[in-house]
């Protein structure tokens, strides 16, 4: 009985596993390189960063991880 | 002080300014920058002086009496009272596994582009190994020493630009955004701090550090070894999280550009340094992050087993100790099932954070009752000075905890 459940028990976690990786696919980086597009071709060298007040929207990039 | 004694205090130092760094402070550090420049910076100073106050009494405590924190704990408030504090840790604790094993597995899933979840078991196992074979002083001292390598956001800090005065200014002053000054921004504000506040003060380093102090013997003679090492190590730790404030902001608040991912972490680095930059931060963040989940896993079990009097101690074989095995071992099982339900690791931090910070006062208000009785402390009891400051932050930490609920409400959920 009780290692019917463990086996059982075991089987879920796998399923779940699994079934959660294959719903996490990273982005192949896509939403980083745009965030890093935009650092260094809008921003120019980092020496010459000066804030710039924060627009009412900015372009969020969300992804699990 | 003889040389011995110096090379330890160093070591402790160094060991504090690495293990005071985890995922919590990568994730809500890098959000406050990006989201409200140096707006949240004050969060820090508040939340370091408040760490530096309870760290030293937690190890005043142990030195004093020579016991346990969880053990007193339950024998001066009685069972049913200690339950309350030892409940809410083993809740965060677990949920602060869960986002540190999380942290790891990130890491190699920057290395390898396969998604984190994969990583998620090994990075566990990883963690399990560690603690079955290594002793205290190996699994304080070499994932800290690694760790160091996050002093890199200090580097990139200095690289943008920064306007120093300004940090300086908004450190001490509480000054709230305009744009963010009334309604929904306004609690979103508000949560942001607490979730700050919240990673710079977890539950789990004050567990950690006053079982730390009793499983390296500290005595009488090293009350200021336990004080230099709050204030010098933690203060620099912050000092590395301001900076992780400040490259955020010049960078993705510069330029209205957000990455709320924590792999988005390592841009400003990677746009600042190059690859120098990314190798530090992978280094450091791996160290940081698999420090914090080992010294997690632990003070899980030295609650438990402090609380009810179960033998402790990870210098302890397997064998000798396995209650105390069994307990590290359940907590990181169920941080591993709670994990590949595929919760986001970075939402999960800042509700984690957060309630870190709710649930605060439950641990330090019995500290600092302990900290003022001489049955325990002897002529180590607090005086005027400590017990100012310490019922200054508990005042500030019961406040967050009435107002944590319902910020996170008015702000939708914590905003971002």
């Amino acid at each position: 009985m009780g290692r019917t459940l463990t086996v059982l028990l075991t089987v879920a976690l796998l399923a779940l596993w699994i079934t959660s990786i294959a719903h996490n696919q990273p982005a192949v980086g896509s939403d980083e390189q745009t965030v890093l597009h935009q650092l260094t071709t809008v921003a120019g060298p980092p020496s010459t960063v000066t804030p710039t007040p924060l627009p009412s929207s900015p372009t969020a990039t969300r992804s699990a991880g | 002080m003889g040389k011995i004694k110096i090379g330890s205090l160093a070591l402790g130092v160094f060991t504090a300014i690495g293990g005071f760094v985890d995922m919590g402070n990568l994730v809500t550090a890098s959000q406050a920058g990006a989201q409200y420049r140096f707006a949240l910076l004050w969060t820090v100073v508040v939340g370091t002086l408040g760490v530096i106050v309870y760290a030293d009494l937690a190890g005043r405590v142990a030195i004093a009496s020579g016991r346990s924190l969880f053990d007193i704990i339950r024998e001066r408030l009685g069972v049913r009272l200690a339950l309350i504090p030892l409940a809410g840790n083993l809740l965060i604790n677990v949920l602060t596994l869960v986002i540190e094993i999380a942290g790891m597995a990130l890491v190699l899933q920057i290395v390898t582009g396969l998604t984190y979840l994969v990583w998620y078991p090994v990075a566990a196992l990883l963690v399990v190994v560690v603690l079955w074979f290594g002793s205290f002083k190996f699994i304080e001292n070499a994932a800290a020493l690694l760790g160091l390598a996050i002093v890199v956001f200090i580097v990139a800090a200095f690289k943008l630009a920064t306007p120093w005065d300004q940090v300086a200014r908004q450190a001490v002053l509480p000054l709230i955004p305009p744009d963010q000054g009334h309604g929904q921004a306004l609690a979103a504000y508000g949560f942001s701090a607490i979730a700050l506040l919240g990673a710079l003060i977890a539950p789990y380093e004050v567990a950690f550090y006053s079982s730390g102090a009793i499983e390296e013997r500290w005595g009488g003679t090293d009350i200021i070894t336990n004080r230099v090492t709050a204030i010098v190590g933690i203060g620099f730790g912050a000092l590395i999280t301001v900076a992780m404030i400040v490259v955020a902001a010049q960078t993705f608040y510069a330029h209205g550009v957000q990455s709320q991912t924590f792999v988005g972490i390592r841009l400003p680095l990677v746009y600042t340094l190059g690859k120098v930059g990314l190798g530090a931060f992978l280094i450091g963040a791996f160290a940081t992050t698999a420090g914090a989940a080992l010294e997690t896993a632990l003070a899980t079990a030295y609650s438990l087993c402090q609380f009810f009097g179960w033998d402790w101690g990870q210098d302890h074989n397997p064998q000798h100790a396995p209650t105390f095995t069994l307990w590290y071992l359940l907590a990181i099982l169920a941080a591993v099932i709670i994990a590949i339900t595929g919760i986001d690791p970075v939402r999960l931090t800042i509700y984690t954070t957060a309630l870190g910070a709710f649930a605060l006062p439950f641990t330090f208000a019995p500290l600092l009752i302990i900290a003022n009785d001489s049955r325990y402390m002897g002529d180590q009891r607090n005086g005027r000075l400590a017990n100012i400051a310490g019922v200054f932050f508990l005042v500030v930490l019961t406040i967050i905890t009435v107002i944590t609920i319902p910020l996170f409400i008015m702000s939708g959920g914590g905003g971002g």
